[in-house]
C-alpha cells in the first residue's frame, strides 16, 4: 500500500496540471497568434516594446486606458479611432486606422496578446465575448 | 621547413592585405546619372527648390549645401512604414543631431494636410528638440518632382495605397556638395546602422583623412 502513494500523488498532480494546462494552453495559443498579427499590423506605430512613439502614438504597455476600457480595445482594433484619446495622463490625437477585414477570432488574439504582453496582465478573453463587444461598437 | 615557409607567406599576405585595407578607407559611391566631359565627371546633384519648415521658414537647397544630410519622404497620417522610419530617424538624430554641418530633412508628400502647423505639432510630439532635424512642406507637385528627379526615389499619389500615397522608405544620404552617396532602408534597424557608419565615413572624407 505504501508503494502506491507516490504513484497516486503523481497521477492526481498530473490530472490537476492537465486541467489548468488546457486553459493556459488556450490563452497561450491565442497570445502567440496575437503576436503574429501584432507584428504585422500594430508594431509600426506602437513598437515591439508596446511603448508607442513620443506623444504621437500611445503606449499599450501599462496603459490605463486599456485596463479601464477592455471593451473598447476590440472596437478600436477593428474600426480605428479618430480624435483625442487620453492615456496615462497624456492626450494623444493621431488617427488610428481600422482593420475592418479582421475576423472576430483575430481581434480576440490581438486583445489577448496586448493584454498579456510587456508586463500587462489580463484574463483570457474568449472569441464569443469579443464578438459581443464588437456588436456594441459605436 | 616547407610548412613554415608556407605559413610565412600566408602571414605576409594577410599583413599586406591589412595594410592596404587600412590605407584605403571605404569610399562611398556617388549615386545617380553622371555626365563625363573631356576632363571631368559631372555627378547628379540635388536641384534647387523652395519649401517651408515646421517654423514657417523658407528652406532651399542653399541651406543644405555644405551639410552632410539625410532626407526621407513621409506624411504625418501615414499608417504603414512612416512611424517605423521615424523611430529609426530618431536614432540617427540622437547620434548626429548635435554635430556641426549635419542635417535631417523629412519632407511631407501630403502637404495639403501637413501644413506648417501640423508639422510643428508632429515634430514636438515626436520629441525632436534640436534644430538640425527639419520637417518640410510646400507645393505637392514640386515635392513629388523633387522626390523623383532630385532624390531619385518614388513618391506618388495612389488612392489604393494605405493613406493615399505610395513612397519609398529610403533614407537618402547626401554630401556637402549635394551629391547622393547612399540609399538605406529606413524601416530596417541594420540598414540604419549602415547609414550611421557611412555618415562617419563621409565626415572623414571631408576632413581629408
Amino acid at each position: 500500500m505504501k508503494g502506491y502513494r507516490p504513484v497516486l500523488f503523481i497521477i492526481s498532480a498530473f490530472i490537476l496540471f492537465q486541467c489548468t494546462d488546457a486553459k493556459k494552453l488556450k490563452k497561450d495559443r491565442s497570445v502567440s497568434h496575437g503576436l503574429a498579427l501584432y507584428t504585422q499590423l500594430c508594431v509600426q506605430c506602437h513598437g515591439e516594446d508596446g511603448k508607442g512613439l513620443g506623444t504621437l502614438y500611445p503606449p499599450l504597455a501599462g496603459s490605463d486606458y486599456i485596463r479601464e476600457n477592455p471593451d473598447s480595445l476590440a472596437c478600436i482594433i477593428k474600426y480605428g479611432k479618430d480624435g483625442p484619446l487620453e492615456v496615462n495622463g497624456v492626450l494623444y490625437n493621431q488617427p488610428m486606422p481600422g482593420n475592418p477585414l479582421l475576423l472576430d477570432d483575430e481581434v480576440a488574439h490581438l486583445v489577448n496578446y496586448i493584454q498579456n504582453a510587456w508586463g500587462n496582465k489580463g484574463e483570457y478573453i474568449a472569441i464569443d465575448s469579443i464578438s459581443a463587444s464588437l456588436q456594441n461598437c459605436r | 621547413m616547407r610548412h613554415t615557409l608556407k605559413y610565412n607567406g600566408l602571414a605576409l599576405f594577410l599583413l599586406l592585405a591589412l595594410v592596404i585595407s587600412c590605407g584605403n578607407p571605404k569610399k562611398l559611391p556617388v549615386m545617380g546619372p553622371k555626365t563625363v566631359l573631356e576632363s571631368d565627371t559631372l555627378y547628379h546633384t540635388i536641384p534647387d527648390f523652395e519649401l517651408k519648415n515646421q517654423d514657417g521658414q523658407i528652406v532651399s537647397v542653399g541651406d543644405m549645401k555644405g551639410k552632410i544630410f539625410v532626407t526621407d519622404f513621409f506624411f504625418t497620417t501615414c499608417p504603414s512604414i512612416c512611424p517605423i522610419m521615424k523611430t529609426q530617424m530618431l536614432r540617427v538624430n540622437e547620434k548626429f543631431g548635435s554635430v556641426q554641418d549635419f542635417g535631417i530633412y523629412s519632407i511631407s508628400i501630403d502637404p495639403r494636410h501637413d501644413t506648417v502647423e501640423v508639422l510643428k505639432e508632429y515634430s514636438e510630439r515626436l520629441g525632436v528638440e534640436n534644430e538640425s532635424w527639419q520637417f518640410l512642406t510646400g507645393d505637392l507637385d514640386s515635392i513629388l518632382d523633387l522626390a523623383q528627379k532630385g532624390f531619385l526615389v518614388s513618391a506618388a499619389e495612389d488612392s489604393t495605397a494605405p493613406g493615399g500615397y505610395i513612397h519609398s522608405g529610403a533614407f537618402i544620404l547626401v554630401d556637402k556638395d549635394l551629391r547622393i552617396r547612399g540609399y538605406y532602408d529606413g524601416t530596417k534597424e541594420s540598414k540604419v546602422d549602415e547609414l550611421m557608419k557611412d555618415i562617419a565615413i563621409l565626415q572623414k572624407e571631408y576632413e581629408g583623412v
